[in-house]
């Protein structure tokens, strides 16, 4: 176990020390920014039919760790699908493979450093998202607690579900690395499609790794309940409209809940 | 402690051979072998590192048979592979401490060793920098301390002294040496002066077949009273180079001073006294 500690950390001293890892990080630093559009924004993240919510915690919490969860599984596949294959390109491998270390505990370790480096964007980009929170939200208190569970309960899973799917792929198809962002990228807009599918429609009810699903859920319920309306169809991603969005002045005005946790 | 190898055959591809019908038996000492590039010395070195498989044949480490049971031989070895390469983000202290996790070494001792080792191999001033800005011989010299971390038995030294300096070869050698007792340590080299001063023994091989085997001194006996220097026209050189075994060349002015092997010396040869480098160029040459 302590040995296993050693590994990963070896691993991810030195790939976070690369500029794939900068690079990776200023891309979704960026991109976490643009997560809460300013109010008079030609575009939207999030949202739930014709509704987004005010800026308060809750909202701007569980919107850029949605949109972390999703962008993040994209762009950090990139960064961490090599990690067998840079040891087989730089010959540590050729050490690697003279000592006793079982496969599973090698792979084991991967996966796990693979999750520590999508971990530090994560948390730097939790850190991000509040300091976005102080400058677009005015009027609401800041509650710590409304970044952190979301983060927690859903951007962890999928960072975790994507360092496996990263190993898993090479593993299976070694240094093919274009059939598996290939493959990877149409596994990603599966889900995503699956995730805005209309209630009841979805090809896949309960495939939802990111994690997004169960938080729009329980959006379109809210809508539904709050402002007697029938929504069933949640967006996510940057969506760009000219025309002025009906929906703006109708802002979510409550917290929403983890009751799915429950 | 005794490796066994017996008719060990490593087929590359349907003419290729690595390695073919080797057998050799390597005792406690330093084994050095010795031969040109493409003999297979990797290639047998490699499958005692467990991390190629022969084709054919079998080897064994005190009767445990290592295709089978990799990690008899794993937990016991040290190997620096020809070819190799370190994780260019990390200090040599990092790198150092993440290959012994890989190995399962551990605990408090480990520090002192790793500190041990990076003196012997003279890293210690370097050893904060991240290694990707080290030099070829330093890059080596990493190498050579990763093999050393498990207190290994049987040592495995592919072109140990690849991009190090005379100063350089000398503290190996004397690292070996200290490390030597008890262990089988097995080097290669296609250069006779690094495996000359160091090696209990010594293998010349070639075409992935073993040529010969026993101490310096069996070796060199092969060639003994067969070593001869006369002073040729530049003229008849390449007729004699044709004719007999020409070791070495030395020119002067008109004339060339050849060192070569023969049973039947020309007239106006002195006799010299037989060389490793000797037995070894005759040998490889022989077998053309
Ligand atoms: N992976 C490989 N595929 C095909 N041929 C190889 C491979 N590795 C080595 N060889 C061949 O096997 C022979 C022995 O190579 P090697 O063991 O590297 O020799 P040495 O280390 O003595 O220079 C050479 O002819 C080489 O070309
Ligand atoms: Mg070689």
């Amino acid at each position: 176990m302590k040995h296993l500690i050693t590994i990963i950390k070896g691993d991810y001293l030195q790939r976070t020390r690369s500029y794939a890892f900068l690079v990776t990080l200023a891309i979704t630093l960026y991109m976490a920014y643009t997560f809460v559009p300013p109010v008079d924004a030609n575009y939207t993240t999030v949202r739930i039919g014709n509704y987004v919510g005010d800026y308060n915690s809750a909202w701007i919490g569980h919107v850029t760790a949605m949109m972390t969860s999703v962008f993040l599984t994209l762009i950090g596949f990139f960064l961490i699908n090599n990690s067998v294959k840079k040891d087989v390109e730089t010959e540590v491998g050729m050490i690697i493979a003279t000592t006793r270390v079982s496969n599973f505990n090698y792979l084991m370790s991967k996966v796990l450093s693979n999750f520590f480096v999508l971990l530090s964007i994560v948390g730097i980009v939790l850190f991000m998202s509040i300091l976005v929170f102080f400058l677009r939200s005015k009027d609401f208190p800041f509650e710590i607690t409304q970044f952190i569970l979301p983060y927690v309960v859903v951007t962890l899973p999928s960072m975790f579900f994507v360092s496996c799917v990263a190993v898993v792929a090479e593993v299976f198809l070694g240094r093919r690395s274009v059939i598996q962002y290939i493959l990877f990228f149409a596994l990603f807009n599966i889900v995503m499609a699956n995730v805005q599918m209309k209630q009841g429609t979805e090809m896949l009810t309960y495939f939802d790794p990111f994690g997004v699903k169960v938080v729009t859920l329980q959006m379109e319920d809210f809508v539904n309940a709050h402002y007697r309306e029938e929504v069933s169809v949640a967006s996510m991603g940057f969506v760009f409209s000219d025309e002025k969005m009906i929906s703006r002045c109708l802002f979510l005005k409550a917290f929403i809940g983890l009751s799915f946790l429950l | 402690m005794s490796l066994v190898i017996e008719n060990l055959s490593k087929k590359y591809t349907k003419e290729k051979f690595g390695l073919q019908n080797y057998s050799i038996t390597i005792e406690k000492g330093i084994l050095g072998l010795l031969g040109p590039n493409g003999a297979g010395k990797s290639t047998l070195m490699k499958i005692i590192a467990t991390i190629s498989q022969p084709t054919s044949g079998s080897l064994t480490l005190d009767g445990h048979d290592l295709v089978k049971e990799p990690n008899y031989i794993r937990k016991v070895l040290g190997y620096l592979p020809q070819d190799f390469g370190v994780y260019p983000n990390l200090n040599a202290y990092e790198f150092l401490e993440y290959i012994a996790a890989m190995k399962g070494v551990g605990g408090p001792s480990l520090k002192a060793r790793i500190e041990m080792l990076l003196e012997g191999v003279n890293l210690i001033e370097v050893a904060k920098r991240p290694i990707g800005t080290y030099s070829g011989g330093m890059k080596q010299r990493i190498g050579i301390a990763q093999a050393l971390l498990n207190d290994p038995k049987v040592l495995i030294f592919d072109e140990p002294t690849v991009g190090l300096d005379p100063e350089e070869r000398v503290r190996f050698r004397n690292l070996i040496s200290d490390l030597a007792h008890d262990c089988i340590i097995i080097l290669s080299s296609h250069i006779v002066s690094d495996i000359e001063t160091i090696a209990d023994e010594v293998a010349i091989m070639k075409g992935g077949l073993l040529i010969t085997k026993g101490s310096q001194h069996d070796v060199i006996k092969k060639v003994e009273g067969k070593v001869f220097e006369t002073l040729i026209d530049n003229s008849l050189l390449d007729e004699f180079k044709r004719t007999n075994h020409v070791v070495n060349t030395i020119r002067q002015k008109d004339k060339t001073r050849v060192r070569y092997i023969s049973d039947q010396p020309v007239a106006e040869s002195t006799s010299y006294q037989a060389s490793l480098e000797d037995a070894y160029l005759f040998l490889t040459k022989a077998t053309a």
